[in-house]
């Protein structure tokens, strides 16, 4: 498969762009971490810091388009565990004016980096009940629904559900075929 | 090119769809079918559109005026 994308390490000056995504209210409501107001120092402090300090156990990567370095989004992944294999995707963020189908490339890449680097055997996806655009995403990989976990996060006044999904080394065989990847 | 042609070829990625149909409202709609779709369109009507053009459609209609203002070129 052709990608349009690729992902690069974070580097200063990305907090710019990540400031901003927070202003994006629609998809603020969508993610599941609360809602908070970021300084510009402090977002600079924590890219200068993902980037500086050692941490085995988390990733992020800023999401380009192929023959640029502009930021478009980024996407991470938490809680790995080299020993079992596993780890946790918490969704994307990308600029309201990306275009069609970087979501899907997105995850596309991310899963192909996930199994095919790391080497794991199983990442964990969450997603809002509500938010279906992501659940149809992530059903059409191959992600198992694995329950509704009920009231699991408060957002947006309410508490909402949340999906708990799969996607293990098997599915990613699957997919790999599917798209060339 | 021919609409209807175009809507058969769309739909083969949903159910049942009308020029005037807003594909990003379905509840089908996921940023996989907008890969899907750039991919259809590149293979069937040698059309290659930006994710970003497609981006400033809607409608089936408005996606059909786009590549068909493309073809050729």
């Amino acid at each position: 498969m052709k990608f349009d994308i690729k992902f690069r390490a974070f580097r200063l000056g990305d907090e710019k762009f990540i400031n901003l995504l927070r202003e994006d209210e629609e998809m603020e409501s969508k993610i599941g971490g609360v809602k908070r107001f970021v300084s510009l120092d402090r977002e600079r402090s924590w890219i200068n810091d993902l980037i500086m300090k050692d941490n085995n156990s988390i990733m992020y990567f800023a999401i380009t388009m192929k023959n640029s370095d502009e930021m478009i989004g980024y996407v991470s992944i938490s809680d790995i565990n080299y020993r079992i294999g596993t780890c946790f995707w918490s969704g994307i963020k990308l600029s309201p004016t990306a275009g069609d189908g970087y979501g899907a490339q997105t995850t596309l890449l991310l899963l192909k980096y996930i199994f095919e680097e790391l080497r794991m055997v199983r990442c964990t996806g969450v997603c809002q009940e509500e938010n279906i655009q992501s659940l149809n995403l992530l059903t059409k990989i191959g992600f198992q629904k694995e329950g509704l976990m009920r009231k699991h996060i408060f957002k947006n006044g309410k508490y909402l559900n949340q999906w708990l999904l799969s996607f293990i080394d098997e599915d990613y065989v699957k997919l790999k075929m599917k798209y060339d990847l | 090119m021919d609409i209807g042609e175009f809507i058969k070829n769309f739909a083969t990625q949903f159910s049942v769809f009308v020029d005037n149909t807003h594909f990003r409202d379905l509840d089908e709609w996921s940023s996989l079918n907008a890969m899907a779709i750039l991919n259809m369109i590149s293979k069937k009507y040698a059309v290659v559109l930006k994710p970003e053009e497609m981006k400033e459609t809607n409608s089936i209609q408005e996606l059909f005026n786009l590549v068909n203002s493309k073809k050729g070129k």
